[in-house]
């Protein structure tokens, strides 16, 4: 894409992505997988490597290919569009190293199924230490879908408490969310069904949102 | 950060998007104020562009305060003359020394360390960065969304130094280290607060649980959270070897997470 450059995002800010501890269930995470790949150069020019790569990874319905971009992390919400762009890729034999975050051992059926195996993995052991700081599960969910910690458990309860007063759309709220996310990662879709869950947990006194803050 | 008083109209509309809570309603003037001592320059207020006078403007910052801004807003470069020059350079002879290939960018620029830590596992398959019989472990202290103060990383650096850990040397905190044997932080940095700080280490497997247990006793000392990472190179039978090590001191390693897939080329050995 002119104008836009490798590894930084519409407004030219390096960007590195973090997908590592992203919280919630076998059931709800299994519309959330983030492929990543990195420049690397070894013996042949990247440039059509990258493009191939982007490519192939714009024609299976990424989620994320909807704002201008010259880089290379795409959001899938179906598990379906992930694999068959992990096929592709693999079958493409680009020799780019690609990052998938996802269930583990989904992301191994993905890669028996493309002909390759998982190389290396990263686990979450979850969070340690003075745990009562941390936001519900609810707001967890949501807020570490962006993981540089740039969507704020307050905006969530914030746009959430818009959803349930001025009747503010869930998609209009999750892009407000995805806004603050520079490395366009947090998975808008996704955190729709989680914003609803939410509002629901509100509406029957599960959960109370934090009140304002002030000095 | 800072919320010009002049130009603020009282709205409000910012105070939910800090992820420290630090922006607040000041009860004298009903206007927003920031809470300098807990505001760490990420830099979401700014770009949300909420604030419809433009009010929240970014102020220059002087070190040690350049700390908050370089480990708190992901788009920021790493400039603070105490590890900038080092660091660069380290990882172009590590590159250099792995068949002098070099990471770019697409317009040829050679990549520096960006993020707030290394690149871990994204690219293991073609640097072999984590070997066979080796665990990858970070505690990226302050997540998610807590924030951390580096007296609190000192905490954290200095139990796992008494436990012979040895520090990631690409990693920016390492350089904020006057001594790395012992994990001990420059003096002068220890009240900043940051978004988050990733301390990241590689073990022998043999030494992973303990250097677990050490984690989990430090992290009863301080007074906020950090994420866990655990990294491990597949074996061929596709067991996964710091899963059985993590289960046998009860935690649970989560159900997803990174996976390499082994797609990169030329291979890196491993061994």
């Amino acid at each position: 894409m002119a104008g836009l450059r490798w590894g930084r995002n519409e407004v030219g800010q390096r960007v590195v992505t973090h997908t590592n501890h992203r919280q919630g269930t076998a059931e709800n995470l299994n519309n959330d997988w983030v492929m990543l790949s990195l420049p690397y150069r070894g013996p042949s020019p990247i440039a059509e490597k990258v493009a191939k790569y982007n490519e192939i990874c714009r024609r299976h319905h990424p989620i994320n290919a909807d704002r201008p971009r010259g880089w290379y992390i795409w959001v899938f919400v179906d598990r379906a569009n992930m694999e068959a762009a992990l096929k592709e890729l693999a079958e493409a034999e680009l020799g780019l190293s690609v990052v998938v975050s996802g269930l583990f051992d989904e992301v191994a059926e993905c890669c028996r199924k493309a002909g390759t195996r998982a190389h290396t993995v990263n686990h979450s052991l979850g969070f340690w230490g003075q745990s009562e700081k941390l936001p519900p599960r609810e707001v967890l969910e949501i807020t570490t879908m962006c993981g540089h910690g740039l969507v704020a458990a307050g905006l969530v309860w914030h746009l959430a408490e818009k959803m349930r007063r001025e009747g503010l759309p869930a998609a209009a709220a999750c892009q407000e969310m995805r806004r603050m996310c520079i490395c366009d990662i947090f998975n808008h879709v996704r955190a729709e069904e989680l914003m609803g869950q939410l509002v629901e947990a509100i509406e029957e006194g599960q959960l109370a949102p934090r009140p304002r803050a002030s000095r | 950060m800072i919320i010009d008083n002049e130009l603020c109209t009282g709205c409000l509309e910012c105070l939910p998007y800090c992820p420290m809570g630090a922006i607040v309603r000041d009860e004298k003037t009903g206007r927003a104020a920031i809470i300098e001592d807990e505001c760490v320059e990420c830099g979401v207020c700014y770009r949300a562009r909420v604030c419809a006078p433009d009010a929240i403007c970014p102020q220059e910052l002087q070190w040690p305060r350049t700390l908050r801004m370089e480990f708190s807003d992901p788009s920021a470069p790493y400039v603070s003359p105490v590890f900038e020059h080092r660091i660069i350079s380290r990882l172009q002879a590590d590159l250099r020394e792995m068949g002098r290939r070099q990471l770019l960018d697409r317009e040829g620029e050679e990549l520096t360390i960006s993020g707030r830590g290394t690149i871990e596992m994204k690219m293991n398959d073609v640097m072999g960065r984590f070997k066979r019989g080796r665990a990858g472990v970070a505690a990226e202290v302050g997540r998610p969304g807590v924030g951390a103060r580096f007296r609190d990383v000192q905490t954290v650096t200095q139990a796992l130094a008494s436990v012979g850990v040895r520090f990631e040397p690409q990693n920016p905190l390492t350089d904020l280290m006057t001594d790395v044997q012992t994990g001990t932080l420059r003096g002068d940095i220890l009240d900043e607060k940051v978004l988050s700080c990733i301390v990241e280490f590689n073990v022998a497997l043999e030494d992973l649980a303990r250097v677990l247990g050490k984690m989990r006793e430090v992290a009863e000392q301080i007074d906020t959270v950090f994420a866990v990472d655990l990294i491990s190179v597949v074996s061929e039978d596709g067991s996964i070897p710091t899963v059985p090590i993590a289960e046998s001191l009860g935690l649970e390693p989560s159900i997803a997470g990174k996976t390499n897939v082994g797609l990169g080329r030329p291979l890196a050995s491993l061994e």
